[in-house]
């Protein structure tokens, strides 16, 4: 079982959007899915059409149990892939987390029990840089990073790079792509030519700017559902086919 | 996590149906529909289907497939094909070899399958549960729906309530869901012929009427053939119909003491009439399955010859089939058939000792004096014996074989199993023996006649020579088998079990 967490220190890059879409692609390539929304805005829950049943604080338990999780599943509308709900509490995780102790693998022993039952779990993340985030680094085999091909999103990644070597975690983990990229804006194709110069680890697909990609908003399903032939969604079946290789190897 | 459950409607049901019956907050979708044709196949027997497998061709596809146990491809599918080994040499048509050897597959029901995915559906239109609906329409099986509900994972409420809906639509759970449990529920009649390998004898039966009650047995199951030798399915059919009544006349012979001589000769004429009628054609497709065969034994250059010989044999065996089925249609065939079931139907005569003892004691005592006899005939054969003596030997053995088989049921099948075991081994090799004289005379009948070439002449002359090696082989290896079924281990096998103490006879 692989752990991938969608993850960044900024909102709004498409996190939530890469992590429905490749959800999406691993599960119809075979793999048993999980994706669990971490992110208490519940966006990957609401584009799966799937609710967390109003039961109080169950995000504690989740840090303590992965019984916990598997009862939290739901089964997705699409083969192989089941998705774990966002649920308010979410909120206080790192709250939670002081609460539960210091310790920073309790997110990586919940998911742990989840081996038998799927080969990959897709993490969606809140933007933040806490101990949340310390646990997802902890329990995360690849780190997927989203980055918009702008000088502040630039900024950001140096941000999670300088933290990642304090923190000491293996840079190796990380996997930055460009999202939101727009090739008539001369600033993103100047900012992605010399970040890829710079992090020659950059994943080599991108996904472009494009509504299609808004639209999963009105369908409430993954692009490949209402707009299969576009090229958001073969951008996301080509990143899809570029992290499988690198799960693989 | 429960899994799906499988239910069938008694009723035809629609979608509209189901979400009528749903409570407001869970609504019906059609996912998609499709539907495809499929033929039924099996043979006379049911040998696929007794075999726990499935033979369907799928007409619009062209696609034979048979489901077993493993995965197996599909293979193109025509109506002409009807034999395992007319189809594209692969795994389908090993296990059909397996399965059905000489036997051809033929339509058994034709039907439509009807395929509907549906989603139902909450408000948030996330699919909550999911039901196909599978409907079998056939020409031959009544029209009936079934349906498979699988919960989804997280919504085992949303599951309990779509079950409770559709109990209301008259629908009964039924067990599991293969294209063979579908079929059955939806009606499908199997309906093999009755060859029960069993009479039903009580021991202390008197002799007469047991006798009469088997050989009638007997040419019941034999008349099942009829109709597949009149549609010449397979050369099946007239194998055991004559196999059948072989054994009934067998029957009759072994125990002609028990009959009046009246009712003997009457039933001993009448049962061989019945029999040669069948005689050329069963000769035929004995010569014909076996061209293979006859064609490996041939140098190249006289295989033309051969062709030739096969043209010729063909066009007889056609006609032959044709003056078959015309005697079997005949009324004068009908007539005879039912004046051998009166036959067997009349009271017992009770007329001789042997027509009052109990069949038990009479077939071990029977059984006996034929080992007895063969064991006599066997210990004067020698190498240098004239092949007479041998071909009398597999007549008395083969007697031995009725009487063992057909009586199993009074002494332990699984002892007489055993001996039969013995006795096969000699047989084998006496049948063997008797294979190869009978193809050379069938080869020296072929060669006679004006219209022959001289390249059929050649091919015949060339297989009787070596079909006469392989029989001078075989009759090399009699003695011996003769002495390993009349060593003392056999005979006192013999003795255990059918020289009965008076207490079992009486
Ligand atoms: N490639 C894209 N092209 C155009 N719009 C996009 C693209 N990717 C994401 N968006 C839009 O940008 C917005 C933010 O995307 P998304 O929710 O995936 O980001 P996020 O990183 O998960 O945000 P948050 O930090 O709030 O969780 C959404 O409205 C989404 O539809
Ligand atoms: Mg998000």
């Amino acid at each position: 079982m692989k752990v991938l967490a969608c993850y960044s220190i900024k909102g709004g890059v498409g996190k939530t959007a890469s992590a429905v879409n490749l959800a999406y692609w691993a599960a119809k390539s075979g793999y048993r899915t999980l994706l669990l929304d971490l992110d208490s805005q519940g966006a990957s829950s609401f584009y799966f059409r799937v609710k967390s049943p109003v039961k109080k604080n169950w995000g504690k338990r989740l840090l303590k149990a992965y019984g916990e999780v598997l009862k939290q599943v739901k089964e997705s509308d699409y083969k192989n892939l089941d998705v774990v709900p966002a649920h308010l509490s979410f909120r206080n995780f790192d709250i939670l987390l002081d609460e539960i102790g210091k310790r920073k693998n309790r997110l990586s022993q919940a998911l742990k029990g989840l081996k038998k039952e799927y080969d990959l779990i897709i993490l969606d993340c809140p933007p933040t840089i806490s101990r949340l985030a310390e646990n997802i680094f902890n329990a995360s085999d690849i780190v997927l990073v989203p980055v918009i091909p702008t000088t502040l999103s630039e900024r950001t990644f140096e941000q999670l790079l300088k933290f990642f070597k304090q923190q000491d975690y293996s840079r190796k983990k990380l996997l930055p792509f460009f999202t939101m990229a727009d090739g008539r804006k001369q600033l993103h194709r100047e900012t992605a030519t010399a970040m890829r110069k710079r992090y020659k680890y950059f994943l080599k697909h991108a996904i472009p700017y494009s509504t299609d990609v808004e639209k999963m908003g009105k369908y409430r399903a993954p692009i490949d559902i209402f707009a299969r032939g576009r090229l958001a969604n073969k951008s996301y079946f080509a990143l899809w086919k570029e992290i499988e290789s690198k799960l693989e190897g | 996590m429960t899994s799906a459950t499988y239910w069938k409607f008694t009723t035809a049901v629609t979608p509209a149906e189901i979400e009528q019956a749903l409570p407001k907050k869970l609504r019906c979708r059609v996912l998609e529909k499709s539907s495809r044709g499929l033929i039924v196949l099996d043979d006379f027997h049911w040998h696929i289907w007794q075999s726990g497998g499935l033979l369907t061709a799928d007409p619009q596809q062209g696609l034979l497939n048979l489901s077993i146990a493993k995965e197996i491809p599909t293979v193109p599918y025509s109506p002409e094909n009807r034999f395992w080994w007319q189809l594209p040499s692969g795994a389908l048509s090993d296990h059909l070899r397996e399965l059905l050897d000489l036997h051809a597959f033929v339509p058994k029901a034709e039907c439509r399958l009807i395929s509907e995915p549906l989603a139902i559906i909450n408000s948030d239109e996330k699919i909550v549960t999911r039901v196909k609906l599978l409907t079998l329409n056939g020409e031959n099986l009544p029209s009936s729906t079934f349906a498979e509900i699988s919960p989804l994972r997280g919504y085992g409420d949303d599951y309990t309530v779509t079950l409770q809906a559709l109990s209301l639509l008259s629908s009964v759970e039924v067990e599991s869901f293969d294209l063979r449990t579908l079929l059955l529920a939806g009606g499908l009649h199997i309906d093999p012929p009755d060859e029960k390998d069993s009479f039903l004898l009580n021991p202390a039966e008197p002799a007469e009427a047991a006798i009469c009650k088997m050989a009638k047995r007997m040419l019941v199951t034999a008349r099942q053939y009829e109709q597949g030798i009149v549609e010449d399915i397979d050369t099946e059919f007239v194998h055991q119909y004559r196999v059948n009544i072989r054994k009934s006349r067998s029957l009759i012979s072994l125990f002609k003491k028990t009959l009046s001589s009246e009712r003997l000769q009457a039933l001993k004429t009448e049962l061989k009439v019945l029999g040669s009628r069948t005689n050329d054609l069963r000769d035929l497709d004995v010569f014909l399955l076996d061209e293979d065969y006859y064609r490996e034994m041939l140098p190249a250059e006289l295989q033309t010859g051969m062709t030739q010989v096969f043209t010729r044999i063909k066009r007889r065996r056609t006609m032959a089939l044709k003056k078959v089925v015309a005697s079997l249609q005949d009324d004068a065939y009908q007539a005879e058939v039912d004046h051998l079931f009166e036959l067997f139907d009349t009271e017992p005569d009770w007329l001789s000792k042997q027509s009052q003892m109990p069949i038990q004691q009479l077939v071990a005592k029977k059984v006996l004096a034929q080992y007895q006899r063969i064991c006599a005939n066997g210990d004067i054969i020698d190498e240098q014996t004239p092949d007479e003596a041998v071909h009398d030997l597999r007549i008395e053995c083969k007697k031995l074989r009725y009487l063992l088989e057909l009586f199993s049921e009074l002494f332990g099948k699984k002892k007489v199993k055993q001996l039969i075991r013995h006795l096969k081994g000699l047989q084998d090799n006496l049948g063997r023996f008797n294979d190869f004289s009978v193809q050379r005379e069938f080869l020296s009948g072929l060669g006679i006649g004006k219209t022959i070439s001289a390249e059929q002449l050649a091919s015949i002359n060339g297989l009787t020579a070596v079909l006469f090696n392989k029989q001078l082989h075989e009759r090399s290896l009699v003695v011996a088998n003769i002495d390993k079924f009349t060593a003392p281990g056999v005979r006192d096998e013999f003795q255990q079990i059918f020289a009965l103490s008076d207490e079992e006879s009486s």
